[in-house]
């Protein structure tokens, strides 16, 4: 070959995959030609990245990625319409299948509904008018100055509607409820655990009218809501509920995080963690015309089959993604922005991070794993691990993907 | 005469260094001044002496030359951007075995280039790109691809890998 056309492959020699005779001829001409030995020092730079593990990974993902198309662009539009669609459907079903209740015999669980309800602060003046899952400031004349400091001393969370907040936990591994959001819930807004109490209080107790407040002071009234009957709890059963809800997300999705184990939700509250904190991943195996296709978590693959791993995060921050001690994929990741990741079977580590590591990839793990101690709790079944109450910083996400091979 | 001061036999190893050093220097001479060059060349093989010295085979001093070379020319253009052109090639740092920040900055910054880059080849050139990366040789990319020769698949990677070149500017790194 003449080094012209030895120049050719320099393509190979940054990518690795030369073999051994395409190499020596290479080599050999590089050391008898100036100019290809300068191509080839030109090329260190692309081959040192190609041979990083996690830069070559990153690569390899924007490969993987078509161009965008007209379809692809009004892809989420039509995901959203289908979701809408079937959500109206499933509650259309509900609505007609669902059985009249019969006529009342107790009159005393009518009275215990209207206990179970969503708060709503008015003003001292008493008001005439109950509001579901809502919290509406009246403004009766000459009231409106305490209203405003009653709404102010109310936390964010506690002016969504209850279901609405019951079910955008519920999508997510995430952040437990706080006993404020718990309170509010049940009726309270700063002591939760009466709260509870007076939904089992007897009919004789709720349908006596309530004594009448303090001048000046703010209260609360209740009103009848079936929904929020599923969220009335003590704090800790609220907890409960929620890891529960969040299993149940594993089970029905399926190919979701069936192995993902150790998972630990970061806490909301912190400053700048609004949203669930917590990740899932797809298992992707390449079918007939070059497209992806979701195969289930415990599909066993060829030894040497690439497999695309998508991880979704559910909150910004620092992703590592570790094959025993090489970094498949470590950099910063955006909430609910997919990252792809091509590798073989084997047993990887996920581990998502708040902020980014400063220490050796080698201990990122057992560092997680240590950080984890002390703040964890456990479901019944042992198999999930979550941030307990009070915790300050977000913690870390560790979880363990195993890709099976036959 | 004294048998320790007699010239030994020149080698295989000694060719290839002598051959290495010859286009290190006049690789180096493009870029910095010829004395700066001269004096990287003979760091570079100095490196090669004491920490490699177990490694004879042209086919892997040449990637270690490469890699050292890499090292040293980044070191002496840190160093020159911190205190002007003339730096002794003293002060540069031998290549570190771990890995510095700015190392892995700089790879990341490339890695970012890099996928952009990528995005915008055609369905060919990405395809042949994809193959590359999941390591396959080019005789097992004209396999796959239904290539009729080896040159075929020499050339559709020369044509995409300049293509991709252009893409990023003209340079894998991002010249400053």
């Amino acid at each position: 070959m003449t080094p012209p056309d030895l120049q050719k492959l320099l393509g190979g020699y940054a990518a690795g995959t030369l073999t051994p005779e395409e190499r020596r001829a290479l080599f050999d001409a590089a050391l008898a030609y100036q100019t290809l030995f300068d191509a080839l020092a030109d090329e260190e730079a692309l081959r040192e990245v190609l041979a990083d593990p996690a830069c070559r990974g990153r690569v390899q993902a924007a490969l993987v990625e078509s161009p965008p198309t007209a379809f692809r662009l009004w892809r989420p539009a039509v995901w959203t319409l289908a979701a809408a669609t079937a959500a109206a459907a499933v509650v259309l079903t509900v609505a007609v299948l669902r059985p009249k209740p019969a006529p009342s015999t107790a009159p005393q669980q009518m009275a215990m509904a209207k206990k179970i309800a969503s708060p709503e602060l008015v003003p001292a003046t008493p008001a005439p008018k109950a509001v579901e899952h809502r919290v509406i400031p009246r403004a009766p004349a000459g009231a409106g100055k305490s209203e405003t400091r009653a709404t102010r001393a109310l936390p964010p969370r506690a002016l969504v509607a209850p279901r609405q907040e019951a079910s955008a936990r519920g999508r997510w591994f995430s952040e437990p409820p706080s006993p404020r959001s718990a309170g509010v819930a049940g009726g309270k807004l700063d002591s939760p655990a009466p709260a509870a109490a007076d939904a089992v209080a007897p009919a004789a107790k709720a349908a006596a009218p309530p004594p009448p407040p303090p001048p000046g002071s703010v209260t609360e009234t209740v009103t009848v809501t079936a929904e929020s009957t599923g969220i009335v709890a003590s704090p800790s059963d609220a907890k409960n509920q929620q890891i529960e809800s969040q299993a149940s997300q594993v089970s029905i999705a399926g190919r979701d995080a069936a192995e993902l184990m150790k998972v630990m939700p970061g806490m909301g509250a912190a400053a700048g963690m609004h949203g669930p904190f917590g990740l899932r991943y797809t298992l992707l195996r390449r079918g007939e015309g070059d497209k992806d296709f979701e195969v289930p978590p415990d599909t066993r693959f060829r030894g040497h089959e690439s497999v695309r791993l998508r991880i979704e995060p559910g909150q910004g921050g620092y992703l590592y993604v570790l094959a025993g001690k090489r970094a498949l994929y470590a950099g910063p990741v955006a909430a609910n922005q997919p990252v792809l990741i091509v590798t073989r079977p084997g047993v990887l580590q996920a581990v998502l991070l708040p902020q980014a590591d400063s220490g050796p990839l080698s201990t990122l793990v057992s560092r997680a794993q240590q950080q984890l101690e002390g703040v964890r709790f456990q479901r019944s079944d042992g198999t999930h691990l979550g941030a307990g109450p009070g915790q300050d910083q977000p913690a870390p996400i560790l979880a363990e993907i195993s890709i099976k091979s036959r | 005469m004294d048998p320790a001061t007699a010239p030994r036999p020149a080698t295989e190893r000694d060719s290839v260094l002598a051959a290495l050093r010859e286009r290190i220097v006049a690789y180096a001479a493009s870029r910095i001044s010829r004395d700066a060059a001269e004096d990287l060349a003979q760091e570079v093989l100095l490196v090669i002496h004491e920490k490699y010295k177990e490694v004879h085979e042209p086919a892997e001093l040449l990637p270690l030359s490469m890699q050292i070379l890499r090292y040293k020319m980044m070191a002496h253009f840190r160093k020159s951007e911190r205190h002007g052109d003339e730096v002794a090639l003293e002060d540069c740092p031998l290549a570190a075995d771990g890995e510095s920040p700015e190392d892995f900055a700089r790879r990341r910054e490339i890695s970012a280039r890099l996928a952009a880059a990528v995005k915008k080849l055609g369905a060919e050139c990405r395809k042949l790109m994809r193959l590359k990366l999941e390591g396959r040789t080019f005789p097992e990319i004209q396999v796959l691809l239904g290539a009729r020769s080896i040159n075929t698949v020499y050339t559709w990677d020369f044509r995409c890998r300049k293509h991709l070149l252009e893409l990023m500017g003209g340079s894998w790194e991002v010249r400053k």
